[in-house]
């Protein structure tokens, strides 16, 4: 039996609040109605922040006693209000039990089988957990393209695109990816977690091996995507029903300056042939845009992706549009799986590799090779990503300010435009 | 397959007289003021709370065993209730549609290809004649002892069938280990076999696989063989019980006793091999009426400074006419553990190795929503895929256990006619269709109980190990809801009583 006093209290914060100190600031988050509340330290004083940091202490579990002599200070009454009104947490009297409550909810997730301390360590393997970890791929099938995009070398690292190959000369143009050793690949990962696989050149329709591959397609249970660039869009129909027939969709990439009516002649052609096409747009301003919503009015295909492209001239059309703000948190309602990935893994990129023409294989573009296909064994690239870290596990709390925000795992994971941009905190949150 | 499905969200009051509810589906435990508790337990016994409500006419309102309070005060926890409500609380769980999942001959093939340990009863021999011995006088589930030897033909023949299988790109592997494990009888009696079949499965090549040895030994022979063991890396495991008097039941076949001449054996081991020793070797310990954890504990920490592992005699497959002497051998662990003078130290010093420990730890990993298995974890919304009823590994998911007449069995610790394939001369006998079809048999006798089970999403419960009734397996681990909310108290008693070891928990333990 607790040795009770009179009006004594357990103050508890419930086990789906995410709550986060940083200096001197605190943020409580409420994952099921996505509210967020914050006591900045200049307009709290300590108060809140000492409470805070005893009811996160590892021996308190969520739960400490507070006297009604405590609850007399403005700032705690002010402060349990505010918790109570959001439903955050809660007063129990401290005579209803005989014993201190308990709420299991750690500050960090536990992951059993944590892949990246299990390469580090010389003991254990990382066994077929390892390739279970790899979820998409993207595959450059050939270099050569006869377009002449002008930013080609840029959009690649800003989303899924088509670019010209480099040779391993190192002109551009250059190579089909070797289907020997793309059979191979496709051998290894036979019995992986894989979704999606993702298929892009060049003009990934002059691919020298496209016979081979669909039928190495056929033995797969993937969803596959073709990447192609509308201007690619030819007469020649052979590789449109190809594509058919494999059951394949389309992703018609599309870039300003923009050819209506070639845009207009490649969704006609690909529709005719019964392709299932997702158009994607590369939007630099939001003159383009308007362009777009104009365009698009007229047509029936699946939901266009509009992604931004940041053209070193642009960082106002990403600050009116793209930029993070609090209240796209609030409406975001990041759950709590993801704001657990988030303290672990880039959710972003984790579990995706690229394969460039020349069989160079990376886990980001914007990052160095990890093996070339054809050299290295498959396992032996994603074992590398898992030891080195660069991409898959590129977290905020690694960088700055996030490290020092109290958004840091609520925020979206660290992207390519933060480094194109040269900035992590794409938002206006501070 | 009919709707049948099972309130997600359970009431639990704790021995401290906290009150909680526990969710399954959204795996989180709600520290509940009283009058949220009450409401609570009125949404899941089906009431209408709103309708009472509105018969509150009082400023005040009484709520059963916790007093009165302000009626503002329970409607702010009508709008809590609503609010974990719209949030996914108090739903149901279709177990019905959960527990369909099935064994194919597929995922057998798979499993094989991905194989974790393969285990030789090298000899149904043995120079002990333990008292409570699995092949022994208690049990009639095992095959009759005929002091045979495993051959090296037999042996060839398997390691080659495994090996086809784990190079192929099913195997998922990546330098992972395939252990290589030598059962018995004594497997020491058949020391050249082993010689033999490390050596044979060295000059093997093993694509994905890097090789490990590990022996279940009485250490009578250890002496003998130690040189061999330490030189390829050998896990060993030697059965001892603790001190002289808690080995008695540990004799030679005339009754005399062995605890002198393994002592010797194990010291002479530590000696010329104290790196190996510190890290390869293990004990394992049989609890019965002649010794007890805390004896064991003391035994082992003192004179070797390991922590030995603790088990209960097998309570499956037991004759019925030797049902009372078996049970006045039997001591269940708990029990041991709590009688120790030092509890307290036992258990922070045994930890993981305590099925207390155990117990609280298997519920946290596997109904916390802070918990992920892996890293795919993070992306996936619905953590309740399809399984299969009961605990069941399933097919060779741990292993790949060879009796010495040839019969394939997934594991040593069941009753031998549960036997899934056989090695002949001729080759070997693994009919993936037929043991997908008799694993579905079992499955489908068992499912229904299952099915309105709260504990099927944690349940550890083997289908070999159920006692049958007409026929029929009945699984005494079922819980039910009243059942179920003293589970998740046992959980949360655990912790209020012991907060220190949750985070040990946390960080330490690792399931295999």
């Amino acid at each position: 039996m607790i040795n009770r006093k009179e009006n004594e209290f357990w103050f508890y914060i419930d086990s789906f609040i995410h709550i986060s100190v940083k200096k001197r600031d605190v943020l409580y988050y409420n994952i099921y109605s996505g509210k967020i509340v914050e006591f900045p330290a200049e307009t709290n004083g300590d108060i809140v922040l000492k409470l805070t940091r005893r009811l996160l202490s590892p021996k308190n579990f969520r739960v400490i006693r507070l006297t009604s002599h405590d609850m007399e200070v403005p700032e705690v009454s002010n402060f349990i209000r505010i918790i109570r009104q959001h439903f955050m947490g809660d007063l129990i009297d401290v005579g209803f039990s005989d014993t201190k409550p308990f709420q299991p909810a750690p500050n960090r997730p536990k992951v059993h089988f944590d892949v990246k301390k299990v390469v580090s360590d010389p003991d254990q393997s990382p066994g077929k957990v390892m390739m279970a970890h790899v979820f998409e791929i993207t595959l450059y099938l050939n270099g050569y393209c006869p377009q002449q995009c002008m930013e080609c070398e840029g959009f690649f690292k800003q989303g899924i695109w088509c670019r010209k190959g480099v040779h391993r000369s190192g002109n551009v143009g250059g190579n089909n990816l070797d289907i020997s050793h793309l059979k191979c690949f496709f051998h290894d990962i036979e019995g992986c977690s894989l979704n999606n696989i993702n298929l892009t050149g060049g003009n990934v329709l002059l691919y020298a091996y496209m016979d081979e591959l669909y039928r190495l397609l056929e033995s797969v249970d993937f969803k596959v995507q073709f990447f192609i660039h509308y201007l690619n869009i030819g007469d020649n129909p052979e590789p449109l029903e190809q594509m058919k027939k494999s059951g394949c969709k389309v992703r018609l990439l599309v870039n300003f300056p923009l050819e209506t009516d070639r845009f207009k002649k490649a969704v006609e052609l690909l529709s005719g042939y019964g392709l299932s096409v997702q158009p994607v747009f590369f939007v630099q301003s939001d003159e383009e845009y308007s362009v777009l919503e104009e365009l698009l009015s007229g047509y029936l295909m699946e939901s266009p992706v509009f992604l931004p492209y940041f053209n070193n001239h642009n960082l106002d059309f990403f600050e009116k549009n793209f930029f993070i703000s609090r209240e796209d948190i609030e409406a975001r309602k990041p759950e709590q799986r993801v704001i657990h990935g988030n303290s672990k893994i880039n959710m972003d990129n984790f579990g995706k590799i690229t394969i460039f023409s020349n069989g160079r294989v990376h886990a980001n573009v914007m990052d160095p090779a990890l093996g070339t296909l054809g050299k290295d064994s498959i396992y032996d690239i994603v074992y590398r990503e898992l030891k080195t870290g660069r991409s898959w596990f590129r977290v905020r709390k690694n960088v700055s300010p996030c490290r020092s925000c109290n958004f840091e795992l609520l925020c979206p994971s660290l992207s390519n435009y933060n480094r194109i941009i040269g900035r992590n905190d794409l938002c206006t949150i501070r | 397959m009919a709707e049948i499905s099972t309130g997600a969200t359970a009431p639990v009051e704790t021995i401290g007289k906290n009150k909680y509810f526990y969710d399954r589906r959204l795996e989180k435990v709600v520290l509940c003021h009283p009058v949220l508790y009450f409401l609570a337990q009125m949404k899941i016994q089906g009431k209408d709370i709103a309708e009472w409500l509105e018969t509150l006419e009082d400023i005040t309102v009484e709520i059963p065993g916790s007093g009165t309070f302000p009626r503002d005060e329970v409607l702010y926890y009508y709008r809590k209730l609503l609010f974990l409500e719209d949030a996914g609380y108090f739903s149901e769980i279709s177990q019905g549609d959960i527990l369909n999942r099935e064994v194919t001959p597929d995922s057998i093939r798979k499993t094989l290809a991905n194989l974790m340990q393969v285990t030789f009863e090298l000899t149904d021999s043995c120079q002990m004649d333990c008292f409570y011995c699995g092949y022994g006088k208690f049990y009639g589930d095992y095959d009759k002892r005929e002091n045979k030897h495993m051959d090296f033909p037999m042996i060839k023949r398997m390691l080659e069938y495994l090996n086809d299988l784990v190079n192929t790109p099913l195997n998922r592997s990546h330098n992972r280990p395939l252990f290589i494990g030598y059962y018995g009888g004594e497997p020491l009696l058949n020391f050249h076999m082993i010689e033999e079949t490390v050596n044979y499965a060295k000059r093997l090549n093993w694509v994905h696989n890097t090789l490990r040895f590990t022996v279940t030994t009485n250490g009578l022979l250890l002496n003998k063989y130690m040189d061999f063991m330490a030189e390829h890396d050998f896990n060993i495991f030697i059965s001892l019980d603790g001190d002289e008097k808690n080995n008695a039941y540990r004799v030679f076949k005339n009754g005399n006793p062995t605890y002198e001449r393994v002592l010797s054996n194990v010291e002479a081991l530590q000696k010329k091999h104290p790196d190996f020793f510190k890290q390869r070797v293990f004990f394992n310990a049989v609890l019965h009426n002649k010794n007890s954890v805390e004896e064991i504990f003391n035994y082992f920490n003192d004179r070797f400074d390991k922590k030995p592992t603790i088990l209960s005699l097998n309570t499956n497959g037991i004759r019925e006419d030797q049902a009372d002497e078996f049970w006045r051998t039997y001591v269940n662990e708990e029990e041991s553990l709590y009688n120790s003078e030092d509890y307290s130290r036992i258990e922070q010093e045994m930890f993981i190795k305590l099925p207390s420990i155990q117990a609280v730890t298997s519920f946290m990993f596997s109904s916390s929503d802070f918990y992920y298995n892996d890293y795919n974890q993070f992306f996936t919304i619905d953590k309740a895929p399809e399984r299969f009823p009961s605990g069941t590994c399933p097919p060779f998911s741990k292993k790949l256990f060879l009796t010495v007449n040839g019969k394939i069995m997934a594991c040593e610790r069941i009753g031998q006619q549960f036997e899934l394939g056989r090695l002949t001369p001729e080759g070997i006998v693994l009919d993936f269709q037929e043991i997908a079809d008799r694993y579905n048999r079992w499955f489908s006798m068992i499912r229904k109980q299952c099915q309105s089970c709260y504990i099927f999403d944690q349940c550890t419960q083997c289908i070999f190990y159920l006692d049958l009734k007409d026929g029929k397996p009945v699984c005494g681990n079922f819980q039910n809801y009243a059942n179920y909310s003293r589970y998740v108290s046992n959980y949360l008693n655990f912790f209020e009583k012991n907060p220190g070891m949750f985070d040990r928990v946390v960080e330490e333990v690792m399931i295999d």
